[in-house]
């Protein structure tokens, strides 16, 4: 199952330290599409399509502790997965942040994160 | 000072493109209906006025950018010392000497555009612009807001940024050339990754300490 994310927020501190992320993970699939590139010519690519946002604890277990979760509610009602110090320690930059969120996805063996995003594999 | 970096969702806080694409004269591509829009696209022209190839002072395309965020991920009352919005241009071309400007938005729905959004961007400006010429490309290139744009970020809920081309904000027509065009060409959120969204980083300080995110629920508690 190919799983990606998508940043709601990012907060920093006086130090440039990472103290929280909410995180909106989703799942899809890569299809063939035709897109419009930068010259305005249609050229057929393979591009990654989001099928699902993954919300409740059943579609994130393999992102539990303790069969807990913890989420913050954005303004339209849904739901990302929020992270601070405690889950991913002292980090300052977003690939720093990238790396540990491929770490969590990988905790889910059925899952793997999409190829965009294997650049910061921990 | 603590900072908010925070970014689009796809279709939920709209990132993309209105349009109009009917041939006329500056005024009337700039004030009629939109009859184009695209939200779903990772890549569009954010910005673009297309002079006809053979009319004269007539223009093809007029392209207006708009972008959403959810910002009440920051505390309650913040003092907002500083705000830069900022997008990842891809493409750039300019014959008609423009720049672009960052505006307010109001779409009629967060989510998703209408053609009839294109009516739905202001004209004060919420930074100072940035000449197309001084855009520099496969780079993410900053608007800092101004007192203006900064009173227009809510603590609360949806923070609405458009963007236009000078001359469209001005009202003033550019000297026409046939077939002449001002673009710049960039990701939208449904850009694949994390790298390259529509963001916008906010520097804040709270009167005392900053309370950790209030609204954290347990998912799957219930469900």
């Amino acid at each position: 199952m190919r799983t990606d994310y998508k940043f709601w927020y990012i907060k920093r501190d006086d130090a440039g330290l990472i103290t929280e992320a909410a995180v909106r993970f989703y799942e899809g699939e890569y299809q063939t599409k035709v897109v419009e590139n930068d010259l305005g010519e249609l050229e057929e690519k393979q591009v990654y399509v989001r099928t699902k946002r993954l919300e409740t604890l059943t579609d994130l277990q393999h992102l539990a502790k303790d069969g807990k979760l913890k989420g913050i509610t954005e303004q339209t009602d849904k739901k990302a997965v929020f992270y601070n110090q405690e889950d991913f320690g002292q980090i300052k930059t977003d690939n720093e942040l990238r790396a540990f969120l491929n770490k969590e996805i990988a905790k889910d063996k059925g899952r793997e994160v999409i190829n965009e995003q294997k650049l910061w594999q921990p | 000072m603590a900072t908010l970096t925070v970014y689009p969702e796809p279709g939920v806080t709209v990132s993309g493109r209105v349009s109009r694409e009917t041939q006329g004269t500056f005024s009337a591509i700039r004030t009629g209906a939109g009859t184009n829009e695209d939200d779903t696209s990772e890549l569009i022209q954010i910005l673009s006025l297309l002079a006809d190839a053979t009319v004269g002072d007539e223009y093809e395309r007029l392209v207006r950018g708009i972008f959403l965020f959810d910002t009440s991920g920051l505390p309650a009352s913040p003092t907002i010392t500083s705000a830069v919005f900022s997008l990842y241009i891809t493409a750039k071309g300019d014959q008609l000497s423009q720049s672009c400007g960052i505006v307010s938005s109001n779409p009629a729905s967060d989510s998703a555009l209408a053609t009839t959004d294109y009516a739905n961007l202001g004209t004060t400006r919420f930074a100072t612009d940035i000449a197309i010429s001084a855009i520099t490309t496969t780079a993410y290139n900053d608007w800092t807001l101004n007192a203006t744009g900064i009173a227009a970020i809510s603590d609360s809920g949806i923070t609405k940024l458009g963007v236009r081309l000078s001359c469209d904000i001005d009202n003033s027509a550019p000297i026409w050339d046939a077939g002449h065009q001002a673009r710049i060409n960039g990701y939208t959120a449904n850009r694949t990754g994390t790298a390259e969204d529509p963001k916008m980083v906010i520097t804040y300080t709270v009167p005392g300490a900053e309370v950790a995110a209030g609204n954290l629920t347990l998912l799957g508690v219930g469900t």
